[in-house]
């Protein structure tokens, strides 16, 4: 019998700490391709796949079945596997939280059959799906996709984030014409102006949706709906309207929140991404612990700020990639778990001058079962910053479809049936609008699955009953 | 892309370029949009004066500063060029309330957004116009312009302009954050709007770059306004923090 290799997993190889901190190019420089071959060989190609790693996968790659192929020296074919249900094996094999997906549910790791924790590293499956997407696309092959003769029928799609354009690319395959309105000037939601060039190089993004644009996507930018063209202009326009405004507002607080220099990281990040003038900063407080909290501190630490991140729990709560932490850690970022912020102190002038905070310790189980972090008395301490950026939990954006009263629930996110339709027939949404904010990966599937919906309505004359 | 049909230069300071665009061709009185003249921003929002649909085409007036990066570029702007990108029609448009006397109080570029709008509701209402001579603008430059209005009072500073002795149910300001400040002070049993300006960003309101003080709430001018009840503005918060946003990003350019 082949011997299983638990431990000896292949890292990608990153760029010095030193160098990277100074660009906001790519740090993690990927797999060559003996690496992610030696790599694909820890895989042992589990005949329960599916109720392990494909299961831990949000969108349900067949894991196996492309590492397989990586093995054999395939690469084109394993890239053909991935894209049958991940269109954007380049992008989710970067920004993917894997440890909780994919490869937390890796029987190397951990045996979800029985489970129980293995002895073993995960197969590194994220680093596996980059290699296959960079190497196709670094290549110059363009892998066809079959597009369905036209079927008569036209559908608008609102925001170009990875749930529009999921849908968008489902819809297209199938013979729909699709044409997408993004408000900002560059296509791509969260993926672009949310996370830093750091993680994701734009160019990969913008190959992606050259990908769309190919198969006929007519992709506009500029309009902003609810204010440039109305939901019920478009709806008057198109035979279907899916929504994927995404959750991205940004959210503020805290006491002091409007002195000069707080920025929501909405603001901090999106105005690195277009290339916008930041504020003079020396020392920033980001206040948060999952995706956004770090994607600020990349930013911030390429910037040359002394970087702290004040995040109320603990490292295992956080949402956030756990090398990630690693990684901005070792870049010089001072992290203060279990740190509840209070106040942001200003000056005479206005100005943010420091965060006010109290030291939290674990009590007993909240409602999600998480310990619930508890103040420690007289633990106050001020962080001394110029600048404080709030990574707080995004909210929907209602401006798209405040105008056709569409139902939304408590948290202000869309409400959907089950055919992801809203509460005006004919106008669809998923992604984090509805979900309220989780992954990339997540709001593609959802994307693609409302697109079958909008198929069935379109086609087959599906109705609400 | 949008592409300059006509540009006219109104004076030294300032030019009306119009451009074509099917969307913003759109707009409803009161409405801005966003242009880049490059790629790399600067993102300048700017009022739409006219929009006319007939022939996809809007114009604008500009106001050229020396901090403004563009300026140099606009400078030699002419038909046939392209913007890099636009965006809009953004903001909700001017509340389209019946009045019967409204002032409108102009200075600076404002007197794009206040035109539009005035002309919209000339048809109801009885029009007339305050117009602050600043360094950069003049009313003797916009006098093609004005007669559409029935009274017309020329100012040399915010200071000289007082109380007009006329009873008036609205007063519009645009132009400045100031002007619409001292108007609240003024006019204090009026209902005075103002198009309030901070910077702007995203202008989906996704940033909160714009955010103010409103009413004392957080309030989002480029989805929620421009169009605001003046006096429930808090202009020191908004003027400190758009002073120094000023400053930063002034002090960014040359660097
Ligand atoms: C900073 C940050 C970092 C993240 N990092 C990760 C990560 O590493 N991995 C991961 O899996 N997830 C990450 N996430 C979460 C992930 O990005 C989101 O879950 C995902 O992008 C949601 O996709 P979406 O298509 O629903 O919406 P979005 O990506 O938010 O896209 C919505 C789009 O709609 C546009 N829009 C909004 N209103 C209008 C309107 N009225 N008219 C026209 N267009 C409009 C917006 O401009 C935007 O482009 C991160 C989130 C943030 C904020
Ligand atoms: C709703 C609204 C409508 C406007 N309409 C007009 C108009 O019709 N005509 C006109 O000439 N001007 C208009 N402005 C003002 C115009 O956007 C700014 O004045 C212009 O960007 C630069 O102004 P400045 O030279 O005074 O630069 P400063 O205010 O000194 O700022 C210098 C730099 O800061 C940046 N900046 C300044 N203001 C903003 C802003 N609001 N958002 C983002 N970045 C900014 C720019 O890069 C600018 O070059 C409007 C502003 C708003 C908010
Ligand atoms: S899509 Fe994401 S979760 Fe699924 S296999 Fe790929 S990296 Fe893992
Ligand atoms: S669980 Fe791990 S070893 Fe098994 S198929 Fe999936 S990646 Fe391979
Ligand atoms: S400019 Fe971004 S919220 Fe208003």
């Amino acid at each position: 019998m082949k011997k299983i290799r638990y431990y000896d997993r292949n890292q990608e190889v990153l760029m010095p700490v030193e160098k990277r901190t100074k660009t906001f190019e790519e740090y993690s420089l990927g797999y060559t391709i003996n690496l992610a071959i030696d790599e694909a060989k820890r895989c042992i190609l589990c005949k329960d796949a599916d109720k392990r790693c494909m299961k831990g996968c949000p969108i349900n790659v067949d894991i196996p079945g492309f590492i397989s192929k990586i093995a054999e020296g395939n690469i084109l074919e394993a890239y053909k596997i991935i894209t049958q249900t991940d269109i954007f094996p380049s992008i989710c094999g970067r920004v993917c939280p894997q440890e909780r997906q994919c490869e937390g549910a890796c029987i190397l790791y951990f045996d979800t059959v029985r489970n129980k924790r293995n002895k073993g590293l995960p197969v590194n499956i994220g680093a596996l799906e980059k290699f296959v997407g960079d190497f196709v696309r670094i290549s110059g092959i363009e892998p066809s996709v079959e597009v369905e003769d036209k079927k008569g029928y036209k559908v608008a799609i609102v925001g170009s984030g990875p749930a529009s354009l999921g849908c968008a690319y489902e819809l297209a395959r199938r013979g729909i014409d699709v044409e997408v309105y993004e408000a900002l000037p560059k296509l791509g939601g969260v993926m672009f102006y949310g996370i830093p060039n750091a993680r994701l190089d734009k160019s990969i993004l913008e190959y992606e949706i050259n990908k769309l644009k190919k198969m006929g996507v007519k992709f506009h930018t500029g309009i902003v709906i609810g204010r440039s063209v109305s939901l019920k202009e478009l709806k008057e326009s198109f035979d279907a309207v899916f929504i994927g405004v995404g959750a991205g507002r940004g959210n503020l607080g805290i006491k002091g929140d409007n002195l000069i220099n707080v920025y929501s990281a909405i603001e901090f990040l999106m105005n690195i991404a277009l290339g916008c003038p930041m504020a003079d900063i020396k020392k920033v407080a980001i206040i948060g612990g999952g995706f956004t909290a770090v994607d600020c501190a990349i930013s911030a630490i390429r910037f040359g700020m002394e970087t702290h991140v004040v995040y109320r729990r603990t490292r295992e709560t956080s949402s956030a990639r756990d090398e990630e932490w690693d990684h901005i850690q070792e870049e010089g970022a001072i992290i203060h778990w279990l740190t509840q912020p209070k106040e942001i102190i200003g000056d005479e002038n206005g100005y943010a001058k420091g965060l006010l905070c109290v030291k939290m310790e674990l009590g007993e189980p909240d409602e999600s079962g998480r310990p619930r972090p508890v103040e420690v008395p007289n633990s106050e301490f001020v962080i001394d910053c110029d600048a404080v950026v709030l990574a707080i939990g995004q909210k929907p954006n209602p401006i798209a479809f405040e105008e056709l009263n569409l139902k939304t629930t408590k948290w202000g996110t869309l409400e959907v049936d089950q055919h992801y339709m809203c509460s005006v027939d004919g106008i669809f949404a998923s992604g984090d609008v509805v979900n309220g904010g989780d992954t990339v990966v997540r709001a593609l599937k959802e994307g693609k699955e409302a697109a079958k919906h909008i198929y069935d309505y379109l086609i087959n004359k599906f109705r609400r009953s | 892309m949008a592409e300059v049909l006509e540009v006219i230069d109104i004076s030294k300071s300032l030019k009306l370029i119009t451009l074509k665009s099917l969307y913003l061709s759109k707009a409803k009185p009161g409405q801005f949009f966003i242009m880049q003249y490059q790629e790399k921003p600067e993102r300048i929002p700017v009022f739409i004066m006219d929009a006319d649909i007939e022939r996809n085409a809007v114009s604008f007036l500009l106001q050229k500063s020396d901090d403004m990066v563009v300026t140099e570029a606009f400078e030699n702007i002419k038909p046939g060029q392209k913007l890099h990108y636009v965006e809009g029609p953004a903001g909700k448009p001017f509340p389209q309330l019946e009045y019967k006397n409204i002032l409108f109080v102009s200075i600076n570029w404002g007197f794009a957004g206040i035109y539009n709008v005035a002309k919209h509701l000339k048809p109801k209402n009885k029009i007339d116009l305050a117009f602050i001579n600043s360094d950069a603008v003049h009313l003797e430059d916009l006098r093609s312009y004005t007669g559409i209005f029935d009274s017309v009072y020329e100012f040399d500073s915010v200071e000289a302009f007082s109380k007009i002795d006329k009873p008036y149910d609205v007063v519009v300001s645009a132009g400045s954050n100031e002007l619409a400040k001292e108007l609240v002070s003024v006019y204090e049993d009026k209902n005075v709007l103002c198009a309030v300006i901070t910077r702007m960003l995203c202008t989906v309101g996704l940033c909160l770059a714009c955010r103010i003080q409103y009413d004392g709430k957080l309030k989002l001018p480029c989805v929620e306004g421009p169009w605001l009840e003046a006096n429930k503005i808090d202009f020191d918060d908004l003027n400190r923090r758009h002073l120094i946003l000023k400053e930063v990003l002034v002090r960014s350019r040359k660097s």
